[in-house]
């Protein structure tokens, strides 16, 4: 912090007196925009836009020009004004507060890989910026008397260096602690979120406008995403409540068969990166008369039962996203998991395990299903809505690695193809997409592509590596050459 | 496998402090455990009670670690509310009369502290005030009580009056916002 105010005052000695007089004031204007923020907080931010300037100013940038991108307009009203805002949990995130426990966090990554190294001084305040956008991200998680809620705080958003493996737990008992974090590490900036704030779609838009921001304060000319968007109406609502009423179904399964190897103190164990051609990838699965969710499904199907011992039944869990099914805007959670399950036994033939899991996760995805699961998950908590928080946490603690977690073996979450508009691409590489590690699974596994790669990204809670050998195997099996790369 | 490493490397060290704190734990379950057979052995003053209550308000206040929303003010509140509990048991256990002094005492100290905290940073906490009028309203309920079931004590007059000024204090900064919070706490 010293150092970055030694830079100021040197950078202030070179500046004319009119620019002088510009830094000094728009210092004051950001003053008066971070009203509501603790002392400390209030002396980070300055020295964030200190930094800014003097790293913009230091790379030729003119000071005026320097001083429009870091504008106080940048900073909304998030920091400035008493909120009145607050969000009751959507259907889907109200069991993840309730099921956190010390070795159990439903956390996930979304990375994106730029062309250049990251300036931290710049991504610190595109991350200050954007969440003038998200101000429901701009929050807390607290403890109503019935159920948890997300409410308005105050806070400086902390951008980290990456230090250890991603999806590691996010602490949230802190005094305004936010459900979610910005590190980044090289060329990476990554996002990781608790999953009662957003799944993976909504995660994706706070990261392309984290993205675009900060492509815009390094000088790029880039119009969409822009953080002084007013939010759209509908971004916070909790749609399930728009599907059409169903007899309520689903949340039966049978205890599934899990990869060999015990569950490592430290989780996940290890990360992996299978990078794929996506093209290769689309191709082989066309070839094969399915979606490439159903090939890279029935690969991890048979890599499961390639990796573990026993009989039983191999289940695994695909989220599916609802917004299509009404035209949905949310930024909260919107997705249903749908379990497809196969006996051990009869995981031995691609070509026979292609049809089958097509029909079932057709099945799956079908609108009466969907509406069905959704009808349940929506009966459920109407049902437990009258019983204090204090009653319903440790029960449902205890009885969540049951019904919750015992029931697949592993998880499949494909994002599919990311787009970015046209002046964003040339500065992004690649994007990744990594599922924490959920309790008794030790698998979890994410896919994303973009630009004509796809990543296919291994989440590990052992040390066994049986499933990313045999992934690896079934992948060179069809054809498909891969990269890897991950953590130690 | 040849992986390219992407990611920091950075061993998996168990802090100090969670070695100590699993190693508490067992202690203070055998601990406890022996002591409850004791007590059941020999005839007498119940003790095992008073040192499972102990065990348990040393784990709540300093090896309990709460996952979600747990505040400095809200903790500091917390113990001092295990602390009043553990009395009340000592003195059910030893039938000694002292709780009806010492927990006025620490009731309005308590009072007196969350109060020190609300306006030490009026601005901002007048916007979430359910800790402190819990714990004056608390303290009011605690002093009536008192003043009808156990004599008049000059602690239980104290407690009441700076729950009755807390409870002012909340109602003069923070009426506007108390409803939205009761709204939030209370959702369905």
């Amino acid at each position: 912090m010293r150092y970055k105010q030694k830079n100021y005052a040197r950078l202030i000695r070179k500046l004319s007196p009119e620019d002088r007089g510009l830094f000094a004031e728009l210092c004051e204007r950001w003053q008066s925009n971070l009203g509501m923020l603790s002392p400390h907080d209030r002396r980070a931010m300055l020295n964030d836009l200190k930094g800014g300037l003097v790293l913009l100013c230091a790379n030729g940038v003119a000071p005026s020009e320097a001083a429009r991108r870091l504008s106080e307009h940048n900073l909304g009203r998030i920091y400035s004004r008493p909120r009145q805002d607050w969000y009751p949990l959507d259907t889907a995130a109200k069991i993840y507060p309730l099921a956190v426990s010390g070795r159990r966090m439903a956390v996930f990554r979304l990375s994106v890989y730029l062309k250049k190294p990251i300036i931290p001084e710049l991504l610190q305040l595109a991350l200050d910026f954007t969440l003038r956008r998200f101000p429901h991200f701009a929050t807390g998680v607290r403890c109503g008397f019935y159920w948890h809620y997300l409410d308005a705080v105050y806070r400086r958003p902390r951008l980290r260096n990456e230090s250890t493996v991603p999806c590691q737990r996010i602490n949230m008992a802190s005094s305004g602690a936010m459900p979610f974090r910005v590190s980044f590490f090289g060329e990476r900036i990554s996002a990781e979120f608790f999953h009662l704030l957003t799944d993976g779609s909504g995660g994706m838009v706070f990261l392309k406008t984290l993205t675009a921001e900060y492509l815009r304060l390094c000088g790029e000319r880039i119009t969409e995403f822009p953080v002084w968007e007013t939010p759209l109406p509908g971004e916070t609502d909790n749609d399930f409540l728009r599907l059409p009423p169903a007899s309520p179904s689903g949340f039966s399964e049978k205890t599934a068969l899990r990869i060999d190897g015990r569950i490592t103190r430290r989780q996940p164990s290890r990360v992996l990166h299978f990078e794929l051609d996506a093209d290769a990838l689309h191709f082989a699965a066309k070839a094969r008369g399915c979606s490439v969710t159903v090939f890279v499904l029935s690969l991890l199907f048979m890599a499961n039962a390639e990796s573990s011992s026993g009989e039983g039944r191999i289940q695994i869990q695909v989220p599916i996203n609802l917004r299509p099914t009404v035209g949905s805007v949310t930024l909260r959670n919107f997705s249903l998991y749908a379990t497809i399950s196969v006996p051990r036994s009869e995981c031995t033939e691609l070509s026979s395990l292609i049809p089958r899991l097509a029909g079932e996760l057709a099945g799956a995805m079908g609108r009466d299903s969907l509406e069905q699961n959704a009808a349940m998950a929506n009966k459920l908590v109407r049902s437990l809505r009258f019983i204090p928080l204090a009653v319903k946490r440790p029960v449902v603690r205890l009885i969540y690695g049951q019904i919750g977690e015992a029931v697949f073996s592993n998880t499949l979450s494909n994002l599919g193809r990311v787009s970015l508009p046209e002046s964003m691409r040339p500065h992004i590489e690649k994007f990744d997409f990594v599922l924490g590690p959920s309790g008794l699974s030790k698998v979890a596994c994410g896919l994303i592509s973009y630009e004509g790669r796809a990543v296919l990204t291994v989440t590990k809670a052992t040390d066994n590596a049986s499933f990313e050998e045999a992934l690896g195997e079934l992948l060179e099996g069809v054809g498909l050459e891969y990269r890897l790369s991950g953590s130690v | 496998m040849d992986v390219r490493i992407v990611y920091p490397i950075k061993k998996h060290r168990r802090t100090t402090f969670e070695i100590l704190r699993q190693w508490l734990i067992i202690l203070f379950i055998i601990g406890g455990a022996v002591c409850v057979i004791c007590d059941l052995c020999i005839p007498g003053v119940p003790f095992s009670l008073c040192v499972l209550g102990g065990e348990w308000l040393f784990y709540r206040t300093f090896l309990h670690r709460a996952h979600i929303e747990a505040r400095f003010a809200s903790h500091f509140a917390q113990t001092v509310l295990w602390c009043c509990g553990y009395l009340f048991l000592l003195t059910l256990i030893f039938g000694k009369d002292w709780a009806g002094f010492v927990l006025p005492i620490i009731g309005f100290s308590l009072v007196i502290a969350m109060g020190i905290f609300f306006v030490a940073d009026l601005f901002r906490r007048k916007l979430s005030p359910l800790p402190l009028l819990s714990v004056s309203a608390a303290g009011l309920l605690t002093a009536v009580l008192l003043l009808i079931l156990d004599s008049f004590r000059w602690p239980t007059v104290v407690l009441l009056s700076v729950s009755v000024g807390m409870l002012t204090v909340v109602g003069l900064f923070s009426i506007g916002p108390l409803g939205r919070e009761l709204k939030k706490r209370f959702h369905r």
